[in-house]
């Protein structure tokens, strides 16, 4: 049932107009950031690596926001779901499907995004290298949780506070990575009010290792299995919260 | 089939205000019935469905479906439903979203391409099955609505308004889908506000306002009991009523029938003999007025309470 | 009547369209680089910049990066890196400090900082300070050493004051890199060479050079300081010529082209050159930078010094501002570098002229008007000529450059 309602998802996304014009504005903006290149007085080509790999992350963002936080409302206020609900399957069947879905076609999405990035790169002479491809998976693992997040909030909200509240988780996200080096002049009680509140949003800094794979600082795999398994436990903690308030949703 | 059994319920409104949608609500579906699920806008119909399929929870009171508790959801394979505003994914065609919502009925990949065709071919949408469903009217819609409520043959088929935006000659051919569903052997709930369509397809009805169900029972029965009419010419009886062309008209009902045939007087001769049609539309509105009337109205606002 | 109706609305569109682009395209076509005062006055901490970032550090740094350029060209003409942004750090120490905590991989955020702060404002402390920092980011980085110890030779004259720190540091720089030990090798071998502190700092312009693009501002800028720099050491090299040819003949030399009357033309690299005495210098090597010799040797004698060999003969070449050499009172000056040094006492008198105009609230009307107010203007060097033009002070000058010289 999952893997019916995750193609059903996956293939509704990938052909949808939002996601669509996101990957074309996308391939654009890459075309362009070689301009930003040009204007650099040395290293145009490093700068260019970065801003392709901002973009990656930016639009990856904005698609996971966007489709992420329609998603399962305009399946209730459409009432699409009403025939599916209507058949033999639980709702966190639905929930989890609906979320899988989503994640292989932002999957489809990053996978596009990093071969015209990289290819782009290539044509233009800057340097290809694997750690830009382990950047891009990282870059993925950013997405896919705040396609999470937007899911998670939206069932708390309306789509458009839920796209709101899913942003502003994003740059609290990053925000939090560099607290700790913030917080050492708050006193003993104020730091940990603000540790805790901290730790309850996904330090999404893991994954922004793109900085560094630009200049192919290398990434271990241990490293690389901690940043995963961190994405994934926030993923699973997130659509466990879906499920649990979409259970007791009237309909 | 389907049997709801004093049950009640609420939902949240503005605030902190709950709305009592439902109020000892009792009817009951007997299996291969073709039943009409009367009611006025809000009255309560589509509570009871979404109730039934699992879209709405914390009733109170007993439900069964298919003579058993709900909470089962594999009873749903069982169940076919026609939402009242049947919008689907924009991006999916015809043919690929009949296939994904048949494996979710439970149809094996075995089975799916002759269920495909057969609905298909039942609702004319064999040309369209690669077109996506955005660039359909209401009408094509609604006969994609009613393919996947019947693609996994169920034994009990809701439907919700299922007419609404069909042109006339859709309205004949779904009416002709549903009596071959019938002949299947599948039970029809339908829930309605277009009275005409339950006294062409219906043998049940059942009549709910403000969560109540004011009557149920066969729609033979209800047009059974009404009076016959007798037309004649000649001398008059008592409490006729004069007609301009020189007749006369009485009516009584069935069990008065003998003693006012015999008490005609001499002189008078029978005309005709008939039984006055009930348009049922006029029935509903009467019964709900006269529940109003009857300030059971009065009853169901308060229902309407705060906590 | 609906094709006429279609065709009239693309033709509203193109019309339209072509309006819109023209205005834009103006924009560009017109425009003149603006000097903007304030353009790095907005710098949080570091830090807080790294929160604001959302995890774009390196693409916003290098964005930030780019926008500063204008204050670069800006401090080209001010040299007071106090003026905006204020505070006890300068504007550049603040940007960089900014920039290098965002992106700390991004080797030329190291090298732009050197220059600003020590090639262009003459904070010496700071740019080494940049540099360290971007040896302990990037130890395995030849040209973060290569400008550090650049520094250290240059402006900190350690060859010659703490020559056993300086091979220190090469030993240390030599232990990380031990690729570059040949290069380390050169830099041992010029400890204690002849003018060290000059083809030091050339030196140091040359690795810039290499680093900066051709017509970009930041590459007008080094070329400049190379320039400067082959200027003063050809005028050493001519001085030296000079001193040798009065104390050989008694005189002062008529010309400079009678200097090197007395030498030889000789490989520089040879063993066995020429001897005419020992108390002079007796061969080109010796009074020029013997790693540009070396490097220019392929192509043409000292193709970075003033005497150039031409058809086996020894010639004196234009400065390397396109100007001639003149010989003042038995004292070489190169016409270029002494524009140069104008130009920038000029631009001095400039600030102050309009500090002088905010304060009175109207310009001086004549150059007499405003040295009259107490205005120090100083006077041009030969064949050049001063006036007020309107708010400025311009110079012109009577004689033209030529070719300068090709540095890339």
């Amino acid at each position: 049932m999952i893997w019916v309602i995750a193609t059903a998802t996956c293939k509704e996304l990938v052909r949808s107009r939002t996601f669509l014009v996101l990957i074309l504005i996308f391939a654009v903006a890459v075309g362009l950031s070689r301009l930003i290149g040009w204007i650099s007085s040395t290293d145009g080509d490093i700068v260019t690596t970065d801003v392709v790999f901002s973009l990656q992350s930016v639009f990856g963002v904005l698609v996971a926001v966007a489709t992420g936080t329609v998603l399962m409302q305009s399946e209730i206020q459409q009432q699409t779901l009403y025939t599916i609900l209507s058949r033999p399957l639980e709702r966190w069947h639905f929930v989890v499907g609906k979320y899988l879905g989503l994640s292989a076609g932002l999957i489809i999405g990053q996978a596009a995004m990093l071969v015209i990035g990289l290819l782009y790169l290539a044509v233009t002479g800057a340097a290809v290298h694997g750690w830009l491809v382990l950047a891009g998976l990282l870059t993925t693992v950013e997405v896919l949780v705040m396609a999470a997040v937007s899911l998670c909030s939206t069932m708390l909200s309306t789509p458009l506070l839920a796209a709101v509240l899913s942003l502003i988780i994003y740059a609290l996200g990053h925000a939090v990575h560099t607290l700790p080096e913030l917080i050492h002049h708050l006193g003993h009680g104020q730091q940990l009010v603000v540790s805790v509140i901290a730790s309850l949003i996904p330090d999404l800094g893991q994954f922004a290792y793109r900085n560094d794979a630009v200049y192919r600082t290398p990434l271990m795999p241990a490293d690389l299995a901690v940043r995963l398994a961190y994405g994934g436990l926030w993923i699973a903690l997130l659509v466990t919260v879906t499920v649990a308030v979409f259970r007791r949703r009237q309909l | 089939m389907i049997s709801f059994s004093q049950v009640s319920f609420t939902y949240r409104g503005d605030w902190l205000q709950r709305v009592h949608a439902l109020s000892q609500t009792t009817f009951a579906v007997p299996s291969g019935a073709s039943y009409g699920f009367l009611g006025a806008n809000g009255a309560g119909k589509s509570t009871c469905i979404k109730i039934l399929l699992g879209l709405l929870q914390g009733h109170r009171g007993d439900i069964r479906l298919f003579g058993k508790p709900l909470g089962d959801v594999h009873l749903r394979r069982r169940l076919g439903y026609l939402p009242e505003q049947p919008f689907f994914y924009d991006n999916l065609a015809v043919g690929e979203y009949l296939v994904y919502l048949a494996r979710l009925s439970g149809i094996g990949h075995g089975e799916l391409q002759a269920a495909c065709d057969r609905v298909c071919q039942l609702l004319d949408l064999g040309d369209l099955r690669k077109r996506k469903l955005r660039s359909f009217s209401k009408g094509m819609r609604q006969r994609f609505a009613l393919a996947q409520a019947i693609i996994h043959q169920p034994d009990l088929l809701i439907l919700d308004e299922p007419f609404s935006g069909l042109d006339p000659l859709w309205r004949a051919r779904f009416k002709e889908v549903m009596d071959l569903e019938r002949k299947r052997g599948a039970t029809l709930f339908f829930s309605t506000h277009i009275l005409s369509d339950v006294e062409d397809l219906c043998d049940h009805y059942a009549v709910i306002d403000h969560g109540v169900v004011l009557e149920q029972g066969r729609l033979g029965d209800l047009l059974g009991s009404a009076p016959l009419v007798l037309v004649g010419s000649g001398t008059p009886p008592d409490q006729a009523r004069m007609l301009a062309d020189g007749t006369w008209s009485i009516e009584f009902n069935d069990a008065e029938r003998a003693s006012r045939l015999a008490s005609l007087p001499a002189g008078s001769s029978i005309v005709r003999l008939e039984r006055h049609r009930i348009a049922l539309e006029d029935y509903f509105v009467s019964r709900v007025r006269a529940f109003h009337a009857a300030g059971k109205h009065l009853a169901g606002a308060s229902l309407r309470e705060r906590q | 009547m609906g094709m006429l109706r279609k065709a009239a609305l693309g033709m509203l569109v193109a019309i339209l369209l072509a309006v819109v682009v023209g205005w834009n395209m103006s924009r560009f076509i017109s425009s003149t680089a603006k000097i903007r005062e304030k353009d790095i006055d907005f710098l949080p901490p570091p830090v807080v910049a790294e929160l604001l970032c959302l995890g774009h550090r390196n693409t916003l740094a290098k964005l930030r990066w780019i926008d500063s350029f204008a204050y670069f060209e800006y401090q080209l003409d001010r040299k007071d890196d106090n003026v905006v942004g204020g505070g006890k750090a300068g504007g550049f120490e603040r940007l960089y400090d900014t920039l290098i905590t965002l992106d700390p991989h991004f080797q030329s955020f190291y090298e732009h900082a050197a220059l600003n702060t020590g090639g262009l404002l003459g904070h010496q402390g700071v740019a080494l300070s940049f540099q360290m920092r971007g040896i302990s980011e990037m130890p395995t980085s030849s040209q973060m050493w290569r400008n550090a110890a650049a520094i250290l030779r240059t402006e900190y004259h350690w060859q010659e004051q703490l020559p056993e720190a300086f091979g220190q540091f090469l030993s240390t720089w030599r232990r990380f890199i031990p690729e570059d030990s040949d290069q380390i090798s050169i830099w041992l071998i010029n400890v204690g060479r002849h003018f060290s502190s000059i083809s030091q700092r050339m030196s140091y312009w040359l690795e810039q050079l290499h680093m900066t693009k051709a017509g970009s501002p930041a590459g007008d800028f080094v070329e400049g300081q190379l320039r400067d720099e082959y200027a003063k050491m050809g005028c050493e090299t001519l001085q030296i010529l000079v001193n040798a040819y009065r104390i050989a003949h008694g005189a002062p030399a008529p010309r400079l082209k009678d200097l090197w009357l007395d030498y030889d033309l000789i490989d520089p690299f040879s063993p066995f050159g020429a001897t005419i005495g020992d108390a002079l210098p007796v061969r080109l090597d010796d009074v020029l930078e013997p790693r540009l010799l070396r490097k220019r040797l392929t192509r043409e004698l000292q193709a970075n010094g003033p005497i150039i060999a031409v058809d086996g003969r020894l010639r004196l070449r234009t400065d390397p501002f396109g100007l001639p050499w003149r010989l003042v009172a038995d004292r070489v000056v190169s016409t270029g570098l002494e524009r140069r040094h104008y130009q920038a006492a000029l631009g001095k008198a400039n600030v102050a002229l309009l500090n002088l105009a905010r304060s009175r609230g109207s310009w001086p009307a004549s150059l007499a008007e405003a040295r009259s107010l107490g205005l120090a203007i100083p006077e041009p060097p030969e064949g050049g000529s001063l006036s007020l033009a309107g708010e400025a002070l311009e110079v012109t000058w009577q004689t033209q450059p030529g070719q300068p010289w090709s540095l890339r």
